[in-house]
């Protein structure tokens, strides 16, 4: 366990490293913030809806900018796939960890390190923009808290199913095709394109009974209020039945593949 | 020309060489399409908009849109990704080679796996044309090839901006992106549904509104000012511009190795 834990701190520090590509990367953030907020309120201007109001969804557009590198799916790490094409994946099979623990550990750190050097800044930005564009104070304290735990397991169910995508590349050779069918669905199903409830008809249907509203549909909605909290536990719940799920079929697959696996050389 | 022509067909050979991942990266090309398409839509139905634009029309913006960008980031790739080529020196090869460098960093790459949304975006602009333009002529052909061209136009001058800030900073940056993806998104939409401000914008800085709002004005029979035959060619003001400032990053360049 404390070997995890080090490599976490390890990749986190790396990750906090990059501070040009940060500063790039916020800067790309704010304008999509921009111009996701231009569009919607150019939409709230012509009519209202009931499905959601236009302060409730710009909180949607803001937290999701603040905290895109922890929900956004396509993150992947390209070391560890290189490291699956070209066979030095045999130097991490001769520690003496759990291989999927490990890169695990190391997607996940990924994501926090990209996400300390962006969050803090759009919020702030966000928050001291001009009313009807900018992000509001969340919805209760109690709603808050609730945001905070759900942004956490949001990360880590995201996580599994990039553990998942990234297996497959044991399979095949150039997993970039199949990983981006897989990341367009579940972007559109995970309310990445249009928030969900801005989604109607047969996707609705299917996005609320896939997994993938989970990652960022109910934390960026328990902030804003428009998930009450009763509702709140009750995904959350069906939530770790899938994170479960993923975390089993994941470790299943990287069995099966690490079974065929022989390390040549000496 | 013939130099293009050579590039071209090279990068086809390397690409066919990996035929299932090749298609099956053209099927998530399509899906992305897809899926964009589908939130316009669904947008436009949820604020009960679509009896004020038309299915047609929306599609018809749409599709000339993405046909142009994405033309223009199969195309354009080479300034795209300009800062590979930077990176590795490459470009340094290139600047010994007595030919155009805006051609052979064009040539330097093409980025092939983005065919599957130039064909999808053509088909689409085929039908919404079919569908929303009550007489085909030939003079409205040819208007909607110009707006084609036009808002390709732009969009490689935006990356022959982005490729001018690699001279001073090599790595390049991801904040250029907003600009040609920023000018995407925006414009996935008629450019009437936004505050004034955006419009000026889209109509005086990047002039991409003149190559696919404005003229649809003449496609749709509401007016036959040939003005708007004269639009899209704006999109050369940018490129003019564009080239400019390349040129003068060019002359300050001192290579990126020993």
């Amino acid at each position: 366990m404390r070997g995890y834990i080090s490599y976490f701190k390890a990749e986190l520090k790396a990750g906090l490293q990059y501070k040009t590509a940060a500063l790039s990367g916020l800067t790309t953030q704010f304008f999509w913030g921009i111009i996701f907020a231009l569009v919607y309120t150019s939409f709230y201007k012509h009519t209202t809806i009931q499905d959601i109001n236009l302060k409730e969804l710009m909180d949607y557009v803001w937290l999701n900018q603040a905290f895109f590198a922890l929900i956004y799916i396509g993150i992947n790490d390209e070391t560890i796939i290189n490291s699956i094409k070209d066979g030095t994946v045999a130097y991490e099979l001769l520690r003496p960890y759990d291989l999927y623990t490990w890169w695990y550990v190391k997607l996940v750190a990924k994501r926090y390190a990209l996400v300390l050097l962006r969050c803090v800044p759009i919020v702030i930005f966000a928050c001291f923009l001009p009313v009807p564009y900018n992000l509001s104070l969340p919805f209760s304290i109690f709603t808050f808290l609730m945001f905070l735990l759900t942004m956490f397991l949001g990360t880590i169910l995201v996580t599994t199913i990039n553990m998942i995508v990234t297996s497959l590349a044991f399979f095949t050779n150039e997993n970039r095709g199949i990983s981006s069918i897989i990341y367009t669905i579940a972007d559109l199903l995970e309310g990445s394109q249009i928030p969900l409830p801005l989604l109607s008809g047969v996707i609705l249907i299917i996005a609320s009974f896939t997994p993938f509203r989970f990652i960022e549909d109910l934390p960026f909605r328990l902030y804003s209020g428009h998930i009450d909290i009763t509702t709140g536990f009750k995904d959350i719940s069906i939530e770790l039945i899938w994170i479960i799920g993923f975390f089993i079929i994941g470790k299943l697959i990287l069995k099966k593949a690490l079974s065929k696996v022989s390390i040549q050389g000496g | 020309m013939k130099l293009l022509l050579h590039y071209f067909s090279m990068h086809i050979k390397v690409y066919l060489e990996y035929k299932m991942n090749f298609f099956l990266t053209m099927i998530a090309q399509v899906l992305i399409l897809g899926t964009e398409l589908f939130a316009v839509y669904t947008l436009f139905d949820k604020f009960e908009l679509l009896e004020e634009f038309n299915v047609n029309y929306l599609f018809l913006v749409f599709a000339i849109n993405w046909l142009g960008f994405s033309l223009a980031e199969t195309f354009g790739r080479g300034f795209d990704e300009f800062k590979k080529l930077m990176k590795k020196g490459g470009f340094d090869i290139l600047l010994i080679r007595p030919r155009n460098i805006f051609l052979q960093i064009l040539g330097n790459e093409f980025a092939l796996h983005k065919i599957g949304r130039v064909i999808a975006s053509f088909y689409l602009l085929v039908v919404s044309v079919i569908n929303l333009i009550p007489e085909i002529t030939l003079d409205k052909i040819l208007l909607v090839i110009l707006m084609v061209l036009g808002d390709f136009t732009i969009i490689v001058s935006l990356f022959i901006f982005g490729a001018f800030f690699v001279f001073f900073t090599v790595e390049g940056l991801e904040f250029i992106n907003v600009f040609t993806n920023g000018t995407k998104q925006v414009n996935e939409y008629p450019i009437s549904l936004y505050h004034k401000a955006v419009g000026f914008i889209f109509t005086f800085i990047i002039p991409i509104a003149l190559c696919n709002y404005y003229p649809i004005e003449y496609l749709v029979n509401n007016s036959n000012s040939l003005i708007y035959f004269l639009m899209p060619f704006a999109s050369l003001i940018i490129l003019g511009i564009s080239v400019l400032v390349f040129n003068l990053g060019l002359k300050h360049y001192s290579s990126t190795g020993s």
